[in-house]
């Protein structure tokens, strides 16, 4: 009996809460499957479209195809792996001297030139690709716009947009994203995830380090200026080297760089166009 | 006078040099007795033995790898064996070549590219088209022809890799890959509450 009173005791608490609080849990509830609906396959590539349409707008792509050609290669290449189909995803080269990449939801990547001419082989390249690749696979940057659009709109004030501005919205947010940076631990996740894809794919896993070796020596050069942005947005190179030795330098400290063989074409095809 | 000229010019040299070599050297400490590597590849031949502590200078790093000195001896052990000294240098936003709301960053025309750009950018929906056209030329007879011509190999045998969390002081937190207790080590003796989180993402 006394159980039975403190139950029914409990149930008009919770009544009463649930009453209050219904509509207004009614409104997240549904701006969150709304959000949800933003996050199909079709969604998140219109809004990784928009997001690419402002970095190109930011900053051309390079006019050499040979070039290009080359780094889609070696991006394809790696995703060939993956179960998506390879036509999800475009490469490109844009055309910075700054060191620095980006990767946009619905498998959009572009690296700038001034990364690649600080690069020394195509397992390098790949490394730096399977990074970006690892921030779309983990959904990366859709996780954080979907965070940010819950907490900026309503329901009501979702809805009286259209679709295409919904998704023109999410894209606003994945810009500033990326002109923000992600969380450490994101950084340190695609570190670890582009390691493990450079593995599987044939290439070397630890030239991951080496470009972290490579950035580490960039950013020690007092007041580079094509490091701040990156710098800006990610945490140091350091650290993201103590953080991915610890996860995979034994795993992985023992595989070969892939061979020579592709030493001529990354000279040829991109060291020398640069 | 000459031979004192000499000695104030010889005194100067040394100090420039090993000015210099302090400079270059990154002193850092060993946190496990390791052997030293005469390459950076397991089973290369031992050139020395480091003990917990001891004083190392950071002379190269490569992958996984780094060269270390300590008083007599050199060679390479993994990153993992030794406190990694942060080198970044604070960048100063004053000098970093850009002009005001411009892209320009020297007459060269070479163009930067700056959080504020990306914000502001008109978006250029053309561009990505063009990009798009070109990525999906690439046939998947191309990337099957230019892995083989490269011998880029798939591996299936890749072991698998826990994620490393990172405390909030920005200490990495170790999850010990030599046993499954799931306990934790690390230079800075921070203990990792949680278990390390199953990767979920299988590619």
């Amino acid at each position: 009996m006394v159980i039975n009173i403190n139950f029914f005791k409990s149930l008009i608490v919770i009544s009463f809460f649930a009453i209050a609080n219904a509509s207004a849990q009614q409104d997240i509830g549904a701006l969150a499957i709304q959000l949800q609906k933003l996050d199909s396959p079709k969604a998140e590539k219109e809004v990784g479209y928009k997001t690419s349409s402002r970095i190109l707008g930011s900053t051309p792509l390079v006019k050499d195809q040979i070039l290009s050609k080359y780094v889609i290669l070696v991006g394809k290449l790696l995703v060939s792996n993956l179960p998506e189909q390879p036509n999800l995803w475009t490469f490109g080269v844009l055309d910075s001297s700054d060191i620095n990449a980006f990767a946009a939801p619905g498998g959009y990547i572009f690296l700038t030139k001034g990364l690649l001419k600080q690069l020394d082989n195509e397992d390098q390249l790949a490394a730096v690709i399977a990074h970006e690749i690892a921030h779309i696979k983990l959904k990366h940057y859709s996780n954080v716009a979907k965070k940010q659009m819950l907490a900026e709109y309503s329901l009501k004030s979702l809805n009286a947009g259209s679709e295409d501005s919904q998704l023109e919205a999410m894209a606003n947010a994945t810009t500033l994203i990326l002109a923000r940076g992600l969380d450490k631990q994101s950084e340190f996740d695609a570190d670890r995830e582009a390691s493990k894809l450079l593995a599987k794919a044939g290439y070397d896993p630890s030239a991951m380090a080496d470009v972290l070796v490579m950035l580490e020596k960039n950013a020690a050069r007092p007041n580079n200026p094509s490091m701040s942005f990156l710098l800006s947005t990610h945490p140091s190179p350091t650290q993201r080297l103590q953080a991915l030795a610890s996860c995979c330098a034994d795993s992985f400290g023992n595989m070969n760089s892939s061979n020579q063989k592709t030493k001529s074409r990354f000279d040829n095809q991109l060291k020398s166009r640069l | 006078m000459l031979p004192r000229k000499i000695f104030i010019l010889v005194t100067i040299a040394i100090g420039v040099i090993s000015y210099h070599s302090l400079a270059l050297a990154q002193q850092t400490k060993a946190i496990k007795a390791v052997d030293l590597l005469a390459e950076p590849t397991v089973g290369a031949k031992k050139s020395g033995t480091l003990t917990v502590g001891q004083a190392i200078s950071v002379l190269e790093k490569k992958g996984f790898w780094v060269k270390v000195q300590s008083s007599n001896q050199s060679g390479w052990v993994k990153l993992t064996d030794i406190e990694l000294p942060n080198t970044v240098t604070k960048i100063d936003p004053l000098s970093t070549g850009r002009a005001s709301g411009g892209n320009i960053v020297n007459t060269a025309g070479v163009r930067g590219l700056s959080p504020d750009e990306l914000k502001n950018a008109k978006p250029n929906s053309a561009a990505v088209d063009q990009a798009t056209q070109i990525s999906q030329s690439i046939t998947t007879t191309d990337i099957a022809g230019f892995a083989s011509s490269g011998g880029v190999v798939t591996r299936t045998n890749v072991p698998e890799v826990k994620a490393v969390k990172i405390s909030n002081s920005g200490n990495v937190l170790r999850q010990d890959s030599s046993s499954n207790t799931g306990n934790v080590s690390g230079s800075n003796a921070t203990i990792n509450p949680k278990p390390a989180k199953k990767d979920s993402n299988e590619w």
